[in-house]
């Protein structure tokens, strides 16, 4: 149900502003129209140091990256409250101060972090090159060689190996050494190499120019790193290796630490800046006339004697209230609060997938909670199935810690309830367990064995629903005083009239007289068609018989579970009661189920979204924000 | 044979409008998480959308239910 | 379909980079921030995407309100990019980095010209694309090093093919000490990695890239004609500049061309004639090339809705929207009224 709205003006002293915004915030029901929009309220300055604080503690959770949004309890804040009294300069200066330690701290802890991860990365390389050459390094060490690396292509290398040769025999003429040119390549990626070149020490440095020529660089451990010789260097980078990842665990204990401590206190700051920044922003916004000013807004009309009753215990006599109800011309100015029975309530999720209801609208809410237990039921139609999914929904509602959650499980009691009652009328008790054991039988029809009343039926559901929907349709267009709105829907209601009732005369039902008379329906209906969306309504009208035939589904899917759920207890009969049996046997009614619950309950929302709502449902509305503390909101950064 | 041909009928009157939806509903779907990942007010929107071509098997079904009732 | 070498997921992809298109700037945004002042462009940065990266430097408390504002812009957009490509998968994540490599090409040139005159010794590091494929982190330390081979043994232990491409580039540099010439060395070399890695990558995506990798070419060529033509001695000297690639021009209408007209007209390139009049100088033509460019970019994104027309006006729209919020900054900071800030602007039609 749409509640009906108040446009309310509320009087006051300038003196009172201030309480009378606070009296309003903690009240928590008038949607707020703002007024004076210049945007000389930038200026204020103690907007601005509210802003600044509130970025700066947002920076700060978000640097934590503090997620935890909805496991801040109603008492939590209260008690921190108590911390913050007011925004006071004082407390703002305090609250500043210790924010920026608290960051410098973050700061450093993150830093090091950082950097910690990139010393890993960097000896990860280092040391992935370096291992390729420490036997070769200490066999040549040992023969009193000096060694050299240098980068080198892949495409120069042969060309470098013999021009290396060569220098390296023109060096032993003279040195007289017994070794061989020496020297060992480890490739890196496709087209480089690293190599490493051993010999007396004065044969190295006559290279260095042939290696440059080849466009080979020189390659020397880091800096940092290079400690005592080659050998020397790689042991101490492999043990700063090894003591990272301990490093760094500390480090993110530590930060995991300060985040669980700090992340809700940061949290709670935050609300508590947000909620006076509000205040501070409806403050400077009012209409102001002389000594008195004014804020303007809607309320639900129920919400009105609590209204009245407020302001009089603070205010007594020194503010005026005047309220009226919204003119037709200012309908889509309204916001548009809902309020259906606590039962029903949960299915006012399904309207946040659509854009918000007008508050001309209908409120589809009510008939969801029919309709769309019964059909996710109907397709389940299992009595074992509805227990465990009644089950499932009760813990879910009990457990849950967010309001959505507690929905969903409210909404699967009522799939379970109707999945027991249409398992009743189908007979199924785990499939056909029920049946064969304790003989178990139907009181409507056994789904796997006749197929066709069940299609027919869920046609006829169809039908119903979808005239429903036109009715709808065309109430909301009388109502809304839209001519072709409330055409078309008629129209379309006159066309399936003419249908049915062509089908029912040709079947026999019905004397074959009055087969002509349905051609005359089925043309006042097109011409009503026509006149109210022209050519395109007829196509839509045709898309209404689809969308009939649709509900073809319910019977579709219900018949698959049906099979599906005996074939799993056919593995009993064909492998008897033997552990792989059972196991293959509780695997599928496993697969069976949890395709039974997302088949269900996805075209049982299809129904209502593609085939249903679409026939009335006005969306374009807003929605209706009170204006109030953020423990009645569902408080998240945006 | 003759029994053997109804069935292959059936079958088919499912399965190719299935791979007809399964493809559109693949491209749909994958362009839709897209969108709802960005703008989730749009989620009842591309449910409609993904659904759209399911009529296709809803009506391949109704076909090869009637092909068996009325042949077999 | 299963003969594809990639998988990929353009329909995902391009939903929430169309949907991310919304996010935008528009006309009346920019009108608004040009006519108000530099606090103001603050609290909107704040508002809107990329207020993450203000608030993150706003816990840096020593940084003034231009610099905050810049270096929020600068690491805003290069997350944002790197984000969108961590959206693709398959064929469009590659196809996304070769995009994006636009900023190595960037920041090599940056380092490569500082090496030339050996600016990095005395001065701070620029300011670096975060989006590319070599890690600002890298910049920073081959800035810091003492000579070029020391960065040649950085970027080669890096590894990443482009590091290799930038490090070859360096060593022409240090071979021959001609900037123009390890400028384009590292151009061809990127280039030639593109090709490569588009090797497998069929149909109409790869016509998309190729022309515009051919268009990168063509802006390249185009700087050097420029040079050609205004010193106009040394002709043949220049020439060697132009890339040995071709481009969407031919190189032999390259070498031939005498001025603009004879070597836009009939191209793809044409309308650069068009928008720059009968009297211009060099720097209108160049800026206005690279304006066109910008809009052969952004005008795919109605080409083709499942290719990856959409992810290239997604990127340039995104640098188009960087370069005008630095304008506006910088226009404030300096008091330039709000009409002439806004003739400054890039602004796409709707």
């Amino acid at each position: 149900m749409i509640l009906d709205m108040l446009r309310i003006a509320v009087w006051g002293l300038s003196s009172d502003r201030s309480r009378l915004v606070k009296v309003l915030h903690d009240l928590g029901v008038v949607h707020l129209v703002q007024m004076d929009t210049t945007p000389k309220i930038q200026d204020s300055p103690s907007l601005k140091s509210l802003q600044k604080l509130r970025h700066a503690i947002l920076g700060l959770i978000e640097a934590l990256e503090w997620k935890d949004w909805e496991s801040l309890t109603d008492d939590y804040l209260e008690k921190q409250r108590e911390f913050i009294p007011d925004f006071s300069d004082g407390v703002l200066k305090a609250l500043q101060g210790s924010l920026d330690e608290f960051n410098e701290r973050l700061g450093k802890l993150k830093d090091r972090q950082m950097e910690l991860k990139k010393q890993a990365e960097k000896l990860r390389r280092v040391l992935k090159i370096a291992h390729h050459f420490d036997s070769f390094w200490k066999a040549e060490k040992a023969k009193g060689h000096s060694i050299g690396f240098w980068w080198i292509y892949e495409t120069n290398l042969s060309r470098l190996l013999n021009r290396l040769k060569s220098l390296r025999q023109e060096a032993d003429s003279f040195a007289k050494s017994d070794a061989a040119f020496r020297y060992h390549v480890a490739k890196l990626s496709e087209g480089e190499s690293v190599i490493a070149l051993a010999g007396p020490e004065e044969w190295l440095s006559n290279v260095e120019k042939v290696m440059e020529e080849e466009n080979a660089v020189r390659w020397t451990l880091p800096e940092e790193y290079a400690v005592g010789d080659f050998i020397a260097s790689v042991k101490y980078m492999e043990n700063l290796y090894k003591d990272i990842p301990k490093e760094l665990s500390k480090i993110e204990n530590e930060l995991r630490e300060t985040k669980d401590n700090w992340g809700p206190k940061l949290a709670a700051i935050y609300i508590f800046v947000e909620e006076r920044l509000e205040e501070v922003v409806v403050e400077k916004t009012t209409k102001t006339e002389g000594y008195m000013f004014c804020l303007e807004g809607w309320i639900p009309e129920i919400e009105l004697k609590r209204t009245i009753l407020a302001l009089k215990n603070h205010f007594g006599s020194r503010v005026l209230l005047m309220w009226r109800r919204p003119k037709e011309t200012e309908w889509h100015k309204v916001p548009t609060a809902l309020l259906n029975p606590p039962l029903f309530r949960p299915f006012e999720r399904f309207l946040q997938l659509m854009p918000p209801l007008r508050y001309s609208g209908i409120d589809p809410t009510f008939l969801i909670g029919i309709f769309f237990p019964f059909f996710s039921g109907c397709m389940v139609g299992d009595v074992g199935y509805g227990a465990i999914i009644a089950l499932i929904g009760y813990v879910i509602k009990k457990k849950a810690k967010s309001r959505l959650w507690a929905d969903v499980g409210s909404i699967m009691l009522f799939v379970a309830f109707w999945s027991v009652v249409w398992g009743v009328l189908f007979g199924e008790y785990f499939g056909d367990i029920g049946k064969r054991l304790f003989h178990l039988e139907p009181m409507w029809l056994e789904r796997s064995h006749v197929v066709m009343p069940i299609m027919i039926f869920a046609v006829a559901v169809g039908l119903g629903h979808v005239v429903l929907g036109l009715l709808l349709g065309f109430i909301q267009g009388v109502k809304s005083k839209k001519r072709h709105l409330w055409l078309e829907k008629l129209g379309n209601l006159f066309v399936l009239l003419a249908l049915i009732g062509a089908l029912v005369t040709l079947k026999g039902w019905l004397p074959k007289e009055i087969f002509v008379s349905w051609g005359v329906v089925l043309f006042v209906g097109v011409v009503l068609l026509i006149v109210g969306g022209g050519i395109g309504a007829l196509a839509e009208s045709i898309g209404s018989i689809g969308n009939i035939l649709s509900y073809v589904r319910i019977a579709a899917i219900g018949l698959s579970s049906a099979i599906l759920a005996a074939v799993a207890t056919k593995f009993l009969d064909v492998l008897g009661m033997s552990i792989f049996g059972l196991f293959l046997a509780l695997a599928l009614h496993l697969l069976n189920f949890v395709l039974a619950i997302a088949g269900s309950s996805l075209h049982s929302a299809r129904l209502h979204y593609v085939e249903f709502l679409g026939k009335f449902y006005e969306g374009g509305g807003k929605p209706y924000k009170p204006f109030s503390r953020r423990r009645f909101k569902k408080w998240k950064k945006h | 044979m003759e029994k053997a041909l109804i069935a292959l009928a059936a079958a088919l009157a499912v399965g190719l409008p299935a791979l007809a939806t399964a493809y559109a509903q693949a491209k749909i779907g994958s362009s839709g998480a897209g969108t709802i990942a960005e703008k989730p007010e749009t989620g009842g929107i591309i449910i409609i959308l993904e659904a759209i071509p399911e009529t296709m098997v809803i009506l391949g079904f109704v076909v090869a239910i009637m092909l068996i009732l009325q042949f077999a | 379909m299963l003969l594809k070498k990639y998988d990929e997921n353009y329909g995902y992809l391009n939903a929430r980079l169309r949907a991310r298109m919304d996010l935008f700037l528009k006309r009346e945004d920019y009108l608004k921030l040009a006519n108000g002042d530099l606090y103001g462009l603050e609290a909107f940065i704040l508002e809107g995407q990329f207020g993450g990266n203000y608030r993150e430097e706003l816990l840096q408390s020593n940084l003034s309100l231009e610099k905050r504002i810049d270096e929020a812009l600068a690491r805003g957009i290069a997350s944002n990019l790197q984000k969108v490509k961590a959206f693709a998968v398959g064929e469009p994540r590659l196809l996304l980095e070769l995009l994006l490599m636009r900023a190595d090409l960037h920041n090599g040139r940056l380092l490569l010209r500082a090496l030339k005159t050996e600016s990095n010794k005395t001065q701070k590091a620029p300011k670096w694309y975060a989006f590319g494929a070599l890690p600002v982190s890298l910049l920073e330390e081959l800035w810091d090093c003492k000579s070029n081979k020391e960065i040649i043994g950085k970027l080669l232990l890096n590894g990443h093919k482009i590091a290799i491409c930038l490090a070859r580039a360096v060593m022409e540099l240090e071979q021959t000490g001609v900037l123009p010439q390890a400028e384009r060395k590292y151009l061809s070399q990127l280039v030639r990695y593109a090709m490569d890695k588009i090797e497998d990558i069929t149909g109409k995506n790869k016509k998309i890239i190729l022309e515009y990798i051919h268009r990168t070419i063509d802006i390249w060529n185009f700087n050097v004609f420029s040079r050609k033509s205004r010193r106009n001695g040394e002709d043949a000297a220049y020439a060697k500049y132009f890339m040995d690639v071709q481009g969407l021009i031919e190189r032999s209408r390259l070498f031939k061309a005498t001025s603009w007209e004879n070597l836009l007209v009939g191209t793809p390139w044409a309308r650069v004639l068009k928008s720059i009049g009968v009297n211009y100088n060099e720097h209108v033509v160049l800026r206005n090339v690279i304006r066109e460019f910008l809009f052969w970019q952004i005008y795919q994104r109605r080409k083709d809705l499942m290719g990856i027309g959409v992810a290239i006006a997604y990127i340039a729209m995104q640098l188009v929207e960087w370069q005008n919020l630095n304008t506006i900054s910088v226009g404030l900071q300096i008091g330039m009224p709000s009409d002439q800030i806004l003739s400054r602007l890039i602004l796409l039609e709707r």
